[in-house]
């Protein structure tokens, strides 16, 4: 009889150690880092670009991506949402959290999750193929509002999509879309002059634009990028302001405790912003753009009332 | 083209290093390729973060080696046990597996390998001095042209029923059918999907061809007893290094074959998103046009044309990548990722900015593909052996462990596990009723490229069906299609007409 009690005690003791030790403890194991995209795209490239530095960073332990495709980045969304609030199952964040939340009928939503760094800002572009007949952003309104503009997007509902519904609804034009699976087949439908215009992000465009092979119309940011700096923003052309972006960031489940927040909070920044992997990223084409937990929150309600002011639209074109 | 650059890079892949990762590459892809369930995606995907850490020089050796030597590796149980280890082979296996049943496994093997070896090199060699113009070529492929590709494409099956073409247009149906569930591409309604987000994508393709021909063999050689004397009377012969090595006779057979499907492979490759199936399934056409009936028999054209096929697509999928910097499959947007990792851009400026690299990749492809011939032969020698010494019943558990593995490794999830299952029970019943596999899996695979191909030409075309037909690439694919299915049927016609007086 004795037995049971002390074995029951033994676990209690070891459960409120671990406990009131959680912070110092943490990190005790590998983490989980989970990209709700197959491999080979930005998030899980960037992805491993953060796994390969954290070691350093995370006491020798490591991030262990994982690829948890389909579903539109449901299934992978899902599964963070739902795992353990520990510090040890993080989410390759993007907006398609906000996407899916409000656009499927998924188990999770913004506060599902606490946002914990923000790592790179990617803004819109809208671009033609380098001998197509748009000579200029100009060109490219005045045609879309007297006849119509094809344009190519890599998916229906996509961030790119939806930028270019919110923009012919603001500006009365006429587009026609060319859906895709992929920014590549996009490229493709670009260069070899099957559609007449795309919406892409910057960090995908800069090295066909390098190359040659394709133009930027126009920078939907608020300031001209380094990355591109003959690209005119919008707003310099048109007068007036039309800014859209994509974003990558990291978040775990919601329900974290504080000092499991704070620890992982301060090593991601810490790793985000050393200068080993600002400059890994950056041979690679994507600037890190660092925010810390509370600013990266403040994006993503930001977006959030973006997308519900466009959800309409998407809804009708659909 | 830059000759002493080529030079250069040649001389440098032959050091040490990088020679050694490139033949550690070609033997590992030939195993990973051997073993079904896993692909070469799956291990460039483990593979491409560890090179994260190696130089450039030894990373890229490694990576092509796999990929070279991935879809040849498929053939072995593909030809050995009816299992393609890769998509690539899975018409390799239906007359792969008949010559082993007819004790002719040796021959086989050698045929996948000489095959294999010459139509890699061929396409390696045209991703070498070709690149650049094949590459422009696959612009000219719009909406138009890629939906009129895979009507041609998904043409070949009507022939491919093995004389029964009701049910081969059946299995098709069922393909095309399968192929409904998940978001419109159109509108992002989900379809059949019962608000399970595992199937808003659709069916995941791997799992299903695991359990099609995997686990349906798993359940065939537990289920029967009469199967396992039937397979036990061929797999007494040994397989013999000799049998391997061709005759000069064969080769000089199969040489038309071959040329036919690498010029298939090399011009279907290119194009990014059009996949590796289109090019396996039209080369093998050709060969079942010339040779009719004796098609499935056991043929030796009919290893070929598919493993010719499958090795030319593998270089050429490149082209797209080195010479746009766009990615024409999920295995070259893994290298894209490698690329990137290590510093450097594809695109044209990738054999200007960084020649030594660039260089050395092409040249990798084209060692690669000659070190799979000895590595390939020895390989031959070992497998078949090997599982001639492993009792039946561990033979079938040790495929379905493998199988189990590969299904869940793709979305690291339970769901791809289950998808095998009911494939796997769905494999077992079309081979019960005989009901051919091949024009299911390319319904399947060609369906989701059609309906978008389709509703982007209606979006550019302002709703006009005419559309495929007023430009010529599309119309003239259109004609042979047109050709193919009214072909059989005149033919069948005439015969009757003749037969009616005698």
């Amino acid at each position: 009889m004795s037995v049971i009690p002390l074995r029951i005690a033994v676990v209690l003791l070891a459960g409120l150690s671990s406990g009131a030790l959680h912070a110092a403890d943490y990190p005790q194991k590998n983490i989980d880092y989970i990209v709700p995209f197959a491999p080979g795209g930005a998030v899980d490239f960037t992805g491993r670009l953060i796994a390969e530095a954290a070691p350093e960073v995370f006491d020798g332990h490591g991030f262990v991506v994982k690829n948890m495709p389909g579903g539109g980045a449901v299934i992978g969304q899902t599964h963070v949402s739902r795992a353990p609030a520990d510090g040890y199952t993080l989410l390759a964040m993007t907006s398609s959290v906000i996407n899916n939340a409000l656009t499927k009928p998924v188990s999770y939503d913004l506060d599902s999750f606490t946002p914990l760094a923000l790592f790179n800002l990617d803004p819109g572009v809208i671009v033609t193929a380098t001998d197509g007949e748009l000579e200029d952003l100009q060109a490219f309104l005045d045609a879309a509002s007297s006849d119509s503009v094809s344009i190519a997007t890599p998916g229906d509902s996509t961030s790119h999509h939806v930028t270019a519904l919110a923009l012919a609804e603001e500006e009365g034009l006429n587009f026609r879309y060319v859906h895709n699976t992929s920014a590549a087949l996009q490229l493709h439908q670009l260069m070899g002059g099957h559609v007449q215009a795309g919406f892409m992000s910057l960090g995908e465009a800069i090295g066909p634009v390098e190359d040659g092979s394709i133009r930027i119309l126009a920078l939907l940011d608020g300031a001209r990028n380094d990355l591109a700096p003959e690209a005119p923003t919008y707003q310099e052309v048109t007068g007036h302001e039309f800014q859209w972006g994509t974003f990558r960031g990291i978040a775990a489940p919601a329900g974290l405790a504080d000092d499991v927040k704070e620890e992982l909070e301060a090593r991601l920044g810490e790793l985000l912003t050393s200068p080993d992997f600002v400059e890994r990223m950056g041979e690679a084409g994507y600037r890190v753009d660092y925010r810390d937990g509370d600013a990266f929150s403040e994006l993503l309600e930001g977006t959030a009332e973006q997308m519900l002011r466009v959800l309409p639209l998407l809804e009708t074109a659909s | 083209m830059d000759y002493s650059a080529l030079l250069a890079a040649g001389a440098h892949a032959f050091s040490l290093w990088p020679l050694l990762s490139l033949l550690a590459g070609v033997s590992l892809g030939l195993v990973v390729g051997s073993i079904p369930g896993l692909n070469d995606t799956i291990t460039l995907a483990v593979l491409v973060p560890i090179t994260f850490a190696l130089p450039s020089n030894i990373a890229f050796p490694l990576l092509v080696g796999v990929y070279c030597s991935a879809c040849f590796g498929g053939a072995f149980p593909a030809i050995l046990l009816k299992i393609p280890g890769t998509a690539s082979s899975v018409l390799t296996a239906v007359d792969g597996h008949a010559m082993t049943r007819q004790g002719r496994a040796g021959q086989a093997l050698g045929i996948a390998t000489y095959s294999s070896t010459f139509a890699g090199t061929l396409s390696a060699l045209v991703l070498i001095f070709f690149a650049p113009i094949l590459a422009q070529y696959a612009l000219r492929f719009g909406p138009a042209e890629y939906f009129a590709l895979c009507i041609l494409g998904l043409s070949t099956v009507v022939g491919m029923g093995a004389g029964n073409a009701m049910k081969s247009a059946l299995a098709c149906l069922l393909g095309l059918l399968v192929a409904m569930i998940g978001m419109s591409p159109e509108s992002g309604y989900p379809r059949f999907t019962s608000g399970n987000f595992w199937l808003y994508e659709g069916l995941p393709l791997t799992p299903i061809l695991i359990g099609l021909f995997g686990l349906s063999v798993v359940f065939e050689m537990l289920s029967s007893e009469r199967s396992n004397a039937r397979d036990k009377g061929a797999d007494e012969v040994p397989v013999r290094f000799a049998d391997m090595l061709l005759p000069w006779s064969m080769v000089r057979r199969l040489l038309p074959t071959w040329l036919n499907a690498s010029a298939l492979g090399n011009l279907v490759g290119v194009l990014p998103g059009a996949g590796m199936l289109v090019a396996i399934y039209m080369a093998y056409e050709r060969v079942r046009r010339k040779f009719g009936e004796r098609c499935g028999q056991g043929l030796p054209e009919g290893i070929a044309a598919p493993e010719a096929a499958n090795n030319s697509v593998v270089a050429s999928s490149m082209v797209p990548l080195l010479s746009l910097g766009i990615p024409g499959n999920s295995t070259s947007a893994l290298f894209l990722g490698a690329l990137l990792i290590q510093g450097l851009r594809p695109g044209p400026s990738l054999f200007t900015d960084t020649p030594d690299i660039a260089y050395l990749i092409v040249i990798c492809f084209l060692i690669a593909n000659l070190a799979m011939f000895p590595l390939g032969l020895l390989l031959a020698r070992i497998i078949p052996n090997m599982i001639r010494s492993v009792p039946r019943a561990l033979l079938a558990a040790a495929i379905a462990c493998l199988c189990f593995t590969g299904a869940f490794a793709i979305g690291n999830s339970v769901f791809g596990i289950m998808v095998a299952v009911a494939f796997g029970i769905i494999g077992f019943m079309f081979n019960r009723l005989q009901v051919p596999l091949s024009p299911f899996i390319l319904a399947l695979v060609l369906a989701p490229v059609i309906e978008r191909a389709f509703f982007q030409s209606m979006s550019l075309s302002g709703g006009s069906v005419a559309y495929f037909v007023t430009q010529p690439l599309s119309a003239a694919m259109l004609l042979f299609t047109l050709i193919f299915m009214v072909w059989p049927l005149g033919k069948l016609i005439i015969r009757r007409r003749r037969q009616v007086p005698g």
